[in-house]
């Protein structure tokens, strides 16, 4: 989901730079409130770093990182994401040349804002659907995950309009190339997701609203 | 002392290294296209240069050493949250 550096013409990289400042901006003010939830915080981000550099093989030749947003969505709230995503991408924009610095509000809405959003909503969703926790859970990482590349095929969409067929088209060609891709990685990753949050809930005795039954306390 | 640190702190560093070598034998494999090379592969060519372009054994290097970092947060994290519970 990474857009590379000049990848985007320049007022498409400002408008989405535009697009995620407040989402980050109420990130940052989250997090200072979050202070008690430190630790929380801190585990989730530890694992946005690890599942990020993890290219994991995938079908056809390919391979693709997970997206690694749930965990904190379910933990500290999908309004924890934008700026725990930023650390993740500034720190992969120049160490690793993955993404770009003029694309990084870009990568910050698919990342931090459309990922953590979709997997929170349909986490929700899912529960209020009568389904167990184990399940909306996975079911909320992966689709959250793939929300996550669909968030990135739009934003090229947009940029790069297929001559004929329009945003739609385009959008459908990127689409079918990360899904590709990313359908084995989204399954691996929620059902990964789902064990390391069983964990962290466990061992830190914590209580999450929606994972009451999780935390033995 | 020494060993209630040692007991939590070991674990944490010998993941860590495992991960990061993990993640940097991934990052190095050849013959496996990423799914962003793909997508940039149909796009019309950057109009922007990278800002800086590091060697592709350096990037493998950062993505191991990101990986390591995160788990070794995350391991912290989780043995401040498990002393935090008693």
């Amino acid at each position: 989901m990474h857009i590379s550096e000049g990848s985007l013409p320049l007022t498409h990289a400002a408008a989405w730079t535009c697009a995620s400042a407040p989402f980050l901006a109420h990130s940052i003010s989250k997090l200072k409130t979050l202070r008690e939830s430190r630790y929380l915080l801190a585990a989730s981000a530890g694992y946005l770093f690890t599942l990020t550099a993890l290219k994991l093989p995938s079908v056809a030749g390919s391979s693709s990182h997970p997206t690694g947003v749930a965990l904190g969505t379910v933990l500290a709230g999908p309004a924890a994401m934008p700026a725990l995503s930023l650390i993740v991408l500034l720190f992969q924009a120049l160490l690793t040349a993955h993404g770009g610095l003029t694309t990084l509000g870009a990568n910050v809405f698919s990342l931090g804002v459309a990922g953590p959003w979709a997997t929170w909503l349909l986490w929700r969703l899912a529960a209020r659907c009568g389904l167990g926790d184990q399940p909306a859970i996975i079911l909320a990482t992966a689709l959250g995950s793939l929300a996550t590349y669909a968030c990135t095929s739009l934003q090229l969409a947009l940029a790069h309009p297929d001559p004929s067929g329009g945003v739609t088209a385009a959008f459908l060609k990127f689409a079918a190339v990360f899904s590709v891709t990313q359908l084995p990685v989204a399954t691996l990753e929620a059902a990964f997701t789902v064990v390391v949050l069983r964990m962290v809930v466990n061992a830190g005795g914590v209580r999450i609203a929606g994972l009451e039954a999780w935390a033995q306390l | 002392m020494g060993t209630t640190m040692t007991k939590r702190v070991l674990p944490v560093i010998a993941a860590g290294l495992a991960l990061g070598v993990s993640a940097w034998s991934l990052a190095s494999a050849e013959g496996r296209i990423d799914a962003d090379e793909r997508v940039s592969a149909i796009l019309p060519p950057p109009t922007r240069p990278a800002v800086w372009e590091p060697s592709a054994g350096f990037q493998a290097f950062s993505f191991g050493g990101q990986a390591a970092l995160g788990v070794a947060v995350f391991g912290l994290a989780c043995a401040r949250l498990r002393r935090r519970a008693r």
